[in-house]
């Protein structure tokens, strides 16, 4: 440099107390706000990863939320099966009074009115509802589910649960072409009442509690019906109710559903004189048909246990993403307010420098 | 040796060098603070007398005669100048960008504030409440999370729309403000030349207009350079000349801005009826160089050419003033035979011209041999008048003879420069001389039509000379070229190509790279710039970018929702129908319930704009569809697969095709040959797709907020070096004030000594 001037020195001066005062507001701005940063212009890829991070606390979230709601539905379903299970067992004992041998007829049929009260306190237990969805309805509708009519025969959703036909005996119109015959199976046989039952027993109704839906086939496309997701990746809510009490008949043509075995044994109390052996006999088939309610009961609650479990793996999920977050965006307070006092010191520093920063000249010592 | 009285004159010089000198001094103290002012300097010379005498005696010693100033100088470093002008240009683009980037920022920026990304996650947890609960309530909660997306794409696009506009009458005004700068630089050319032809240096317009250019640079990237005009044989004066700074050009292509007294005009296109640049234009705006103007209005070649028959009309006029000479040359002829005349009856002599012309000296001597021998004082007189006579009428004869011989050289003279300009204007012309002198003159050739022949001198009619003149056409609507007329009629052409070459009138300065830096290719990147959009695809994402980023955000959602939210379409009696009832494997028909719907009447293209909620959607006619499961339609269960499709589509990634302006798919031909192929721009989820419209928007503020930075650092450095040089130090002036008041003292002592000398001189031989 071979010559000042007072201008240069000015010009230099403010150019450098004006940064000072810039980087003095920015320390006070972040200092108000512990904000790393305020825009995208500040930390372009700190501000995108804050946001990939929000939105995958956001998404968490709503897996919480749907695993809240799970949660409490199950342990609706499971009060309900339970209230299921132990009817079945108080009629199996209301059976094995029945059966004592100094039972006279009067008070068999007063058994098998007994009986039938049950079975009816058992069809409302399987319609109960959970806000407006019925527990046990499968994908559920707006009507109840089960039905049991005059003649004790127990319908779900429209269709005889023994015969998987509705109460006209014909297949439901579900499983009718527009022609009014039956659907076709896909290895092409017609489609039958034990096919109706079937299909009503798997529909599946999904919840996302975060475990990556997707399709069967893999990847994240479109469902075009429920079956197309992935059992293991969302949560099945839908209970069909006759997975629980049975349904359909065996191979000798008796029913598998509790409330149908009940009419029988309450129709086999009236007659006279009675069948002991045969009582026995459906007594037995009652009996494997409780055991099923007890596996359906227990499933339910294995399945309760893995919400709770997924809940609480979701929880810590998300406040290790809050943590992120807050480590990604919040500055420290400590060093907040650390560089706010490096900037106010420089600041003043510089505002001191300006009152001598035009030094005298000659013409201040001339004569 | 000096002379008595010069030994004064040298110390009246010092003094008056010396008051010069402290005049400056207190000139450059009291412009201290003054912006843009350079500090001056006087010029200093010894003054000498000459190179020795023809008579000089060689035992004298020569001695200097005193100081003497030469002038008024400027310490300033051009190079300096250069220097930071090329970082004012990058300061001016850089500073101009950040505050267009920073308007985008405030509209599309959702760090600090709820937005977009909001909308879609709440748009998400009402998609996942309705899965889980399908009621009308959940619906509306879906519906009301959309529409406030809708509202927040709608607003965005407004306030873009907005920003685009304020762009423009940013860009309008700083446009303006070049204009007036270049309007002002060019005064200021006139009258500093006009200075410099008498004499002053002009210093102070100079520092003005210093200023003007170093503002003009942060405006463009310009180039300057001076040169020597010379007005006369011995006064020359600098001439500006400051050029747009193209990348790779060669010095002779450059366009020029400013010459001397000519200055170019910035004009924008397109532009409304009432000046304006048209907002509803969705091209590229543009800037065009208007050509060369001086304050007259004349390009230079247009300027040259009015010059030229400026000059051939003023030589027009000379050779009929030449004629109305001969006419009274002849005049005045007949007026010396009068007296001749008169004067042969007066003295009975018998004189004619050739007594004044082949025979005078002859008759002179005759006379003379009469007056010499006359013996009486009656013959002696008669031969005396008639000789006095003789000698006033050759006298005057003569003068009449030497005015005809001026006459006919100018005549000569000026007839060969009329020929000469009218052959280079292309004319051909012809003369004839009457026998008095004067000269007829016509002109034919060029496009002159008939008839061939235009009199351009007539000595009949000397005031009605057709006159030459110019018209300029280039500007004119349709431009056209310019013509040379001769009393109304055209000889020549000058191309509208060869007067806007001359001119440096050039369109398209954005798109040619010509205007390569500073504020105004600052604006018109902002305005232009479509970055991934654009028909090529270029680096450069001005608003237009993020508009069109918007608009293919809203479309592809808009487009995806409203696909995927299709049900079954139902036979009277609720049954799913099939696409084609022999082949259930095609699947079921499915019909439109769009979510989603333009509310442009003139546009079927969604755009950001223009989106809204569908008015089926509104009145409740058309919901999110619940499931396209054939059995659950049937049943009218509750499954909820197609709710999840359409949560899978917020989650998972889309393709994003590139939309224009009018929402229209952008397509690209195919390099195989095949029909033309949607430009993709994006994969990524709807959010994803938002965050890096940001990401895009944040890299180019922090890129162009550290380019700033370093660029005005780098131009503050050479500020401060330009001022260390071209300032004004206080210690600097105060020991000039020092020295030449000092000088001052010292000449003034040298005055008071010679004074007492001469005195001493003056006192020699006095007193006794």
């Amino acid at each position: 440099m071979i010559r000042i001037s007072s201008a240069g020195v000015i010009r230099g001066y403010r150019t450098n107390l004006t940064r000072s005062r810039i980087n003095l507001e920015r320390a006070r701005q972040t200092a108000s706000d512990f904000k790393k940063f305020r825009s995208f212009g500040d930390n372009p890829a700190a501000a995108a990863r804050s946001f990939n991070l929000i939105r995958s606390f956001g998404k968490t979230d709503n897996y919480i939320q749907n695993s809240k709601a799970v949660t409490e539905r199950f342990d609706q379903v499971w009060s309900s099966a339970i209230e299921v299970s132990e009817l079945a067992n108080k009629i199996d004992y209301d059976i094995s009074t029945g059966m004592n041998g100094d039972k006279d007829a009067d008070s068999r049929k007063l058994v098998a009115q007994t009986i039938r009260g049950h079975m009816e306190s058992m069809v409302q237990s399987l319609n109960a509802k959970y806000n407006d969805d019925f527990l046990f309805g499968g994908q559920g509708t707006d009507e109840a589910p089960f039905e049991l009519d005059n003649q004790y025969n127990l319908y779900y959703r429209g269709v005889n649960v023994d015969t998987g036909l509705t109460k006209d005996g014909k297949l439901p119109a579900f499983a009718l072409d527009g022609n009014g015959n039956p659907l076709k199976k896909p290895n092409g046989q017609d489609m039958t009442g034990e096919d109706v039952l079937k299909q009503l027993s798997e529909e599946k109704l999904f919840v996302d509690i975060g475990l990556s839906m997707k399709n069967e086939t893999g990847g994240l496309g479109n469902f075009n019906t429920s079956n197309d997701i992935n059992s293991a990746s969302a949560m099945n809510v839908a209970m069909p109710g006759i997975n629980v009490i049975g349904f359909g008949k065996d191979a000798k043509g008796d029913p598998k559903n509790a409330i149908s075995q009940l009419r029988d044994i309450a129709d086999a109390f009236e007659q006279d004189p009675f069948d002991f052996d045969g009582m026995n006999a459906r007594r037995d088939r009652f009996t494997e048909t409780r055991n099923e309610i007890r596996k359906a009961v227990s499933t339910i609650d294995t399945r309760a246990d893995f919400v709770h479990s997924n809940h609480d793996r979701l929880k810590q999920t998300s406040d290790s993403l809050y943590t992120q977050i807050y480590d990604l965006t919040e500055e420290d307070p400590a060093m907040a307010f650390t560089n706010l006092i490096f900037a106010q010191t420089f600041y003043n520093s510089a505002i001191k420098i300006g009152n001598s920063i035009l030094d005298q000249s000659f013409i201040d010592y001339m004569r | 040796m000096i002379s008595t009285f010069g030994g004064f004159s040298m110390a009246k010089l010092g003094i008056r060098s010396s008051q010069q000198g402290l005049h400056i001094t207190g000139n450059n103290i009291t412009n201290i603070n003054t912006n843009g002012y350079t500090r001056q300097r006087i010029n200093q010379v010894s003054l000498y007398g000459g190179t020795a005498d023809r008579y000089a005696c060689s035992t004298d010693v020569r001695i200097g005669m005193g100081s003497l100033v030469t002038s008024v100088s400027q310490i300033r470093d051009p190079f300096l100048d250069i220097r930071y002008r090329n970082e004012a240009s990058k300061v001016g683009f850089y500073e101009e960008k950040l505050n267009n980037l920073d308007a985008l920022k405030a509209v599309l920026d959702e760090v600090s504030k709820d937005g977009v990304h909001t909308a879609f996650e709440s748009i998400r947890t009402q998609l996942n409440n309705l899965a889980n609960n399908a009621t009308p309530e959940n619906d509306t909660l879906v519906r009301d999370a959309c529409n406030k997306l809708v509202s927040l794409l709608n607003s965005y696009s407004a306030d873009l729309s907005a920003q685009k506009n304020n762009a423009l009458q940013g860009f309008d005004q700083n446009v303006g403000k070049v204009n007036e700068l270049l309007g002002n630089i060019q005064k200021l050319n006139i009258e500093i030349r006009k200075s410099q032809i008498h004499g002053d240096n002009a210093l102070e317009m100079i520092d003005q207009r210093n200023m003007m250019i170093d503002e003009l640079a942060t405006m463009a990237k310009i180039k300057v350079s001076y040169s020597e005009e010379k007005v006369s044989s011995t006064i020359s004066v600098n001439r500006l000349k400051i050029e747009l700074d193209m990348p790779n050009a060669a010095p002779g292509d450059r366009l020029t801005l400013i010459d001397g007294e000519y200055a170019n005009k910035l004009e924008i296109t397109p532009l409304t009826n009432d000046g304006k640049p048209d907002p509803a234009h969705t091209g590229d705006y543009e800037i065009n160089l208007g050509g060369l103007t001086n304050p007259q209005g004349d390009t230079p070649v247009i300027a040259a050419i009015r010059k030229e028959l400026d000059d051939l009309n003023n030589q027009v006029n000379s050779l009929n003033g030449l004629n109305q000479k001969f006419e009274d040359l002849k005049t005045q002829r007949g007026q010396w035979n009068t007296d001749l005349t008169a004067i042969n009856g007066q003295l009975g002599v018998t004189w004619n011209a050739d007594s004044f012309g082949r025979d005078r000296e002859t008759t002179l001597t005759t006379l003379k041999d009469a007056v010499k021998n006359a013996k009486d004082p009656a013959a002696k007189k008669t031969a005396q008048d008639q000789l006095n006579a003789f000698n006033k009428l050759d006298s005057r004869n003569r003068e009449l003879n030497e005015l005809q011989a001026s006459l006919e050289k100018q005549r000569t003279r000026k007839v060969d420069a009329l020929t000469d300009a009218l052959q280079k204007q292309g004319l051909t012309m012809n003369q004839t001389t009457d026998a008095d002198g004067k000269v007829t003159i016509t002109v034919n050739g060029g496009n002159l039509a008939a008839p061939p022949n235009v009199t351009l001198v007539d000595p009949a009619n000397p005031t009605t000379s057709p006159t030459f003149s110019v018209v300029d056409k280039s500007n004119n609507n349709p431009p056209a070229d310019a013509e040379l007329l001769l009393g109304g009629q055209q000889f020549k052409t000058v191309t509208q190509k060869d007067l806007n070459e001359a001119a440096h009138k050039e369109p398209g300065l954005y798109a040619s790279g010509k205007m390569s830096g500073g504020v105004l290719r600052a604006d018109l990147e902002y305005l232009n710039g479509q970055g991934e959009f654009g028909q090529p695809t270029s680096e450069i994402r001005g608003i237009a970018y993020y508009q069109r980023s918007l608009d293919t955000l809203a479309q592809t959602f808009a487009e995806t929702m409203n696909d995927l939210n299709k049900p079954l379409e139902l036979d009277q009696d609720g049954k799913p129908q099939l696409i084609d009832p022999n082949d259930p494997a095609k699947g079921y028909k499915r019909k439109d319930a769009n979510l989603f719907e333009s509310g442009d009447p003139n546009n079927t293209n969604i755009t950001a704009s223009n989106i809204q909620i569908s008015k089926g959607w509104r009145d409740g006619s058309v919901h999110i569809t619940q499931t396209i499961d054939p059995n659950a339609v049937q049943q009218g269960t509750k499954d909820n697969s197609n709710v999840h499709t359409l949560i899978a589509a917020l989650n998972k990634d889309q393709n994003f095709i590139a939309v224009n302006a009018n929402g229209d798919k952008i397509t690209d031909p195919d390099p195989n040959g095949g029909p033309n192929v949607e430009r993709k721009i994006f994969t990524g989820s709807f959010e994803q797709m938002f965050t890096n419209m940001n990401s895009v928007l944040g890299s180019e503020i922090s890129t162009s907020s550290t380019l700033l930075n370093n660029f005005s650092i780098a131009a503050n450095e050479r500020a401060i070096a330009r001022d260390n040089i071209s300032s004004v130090d206080l210690n600097e002036e105060g020991i000039n004030l020092v020295q030449y008041q000092k000088s001052f003292q010292a000449a003034c002592r040298v005055m008071t000594t010679l004074d007492e000398m001469l005195q001493s001189i003056l006192n020699i031989g006095v007193g006794g």
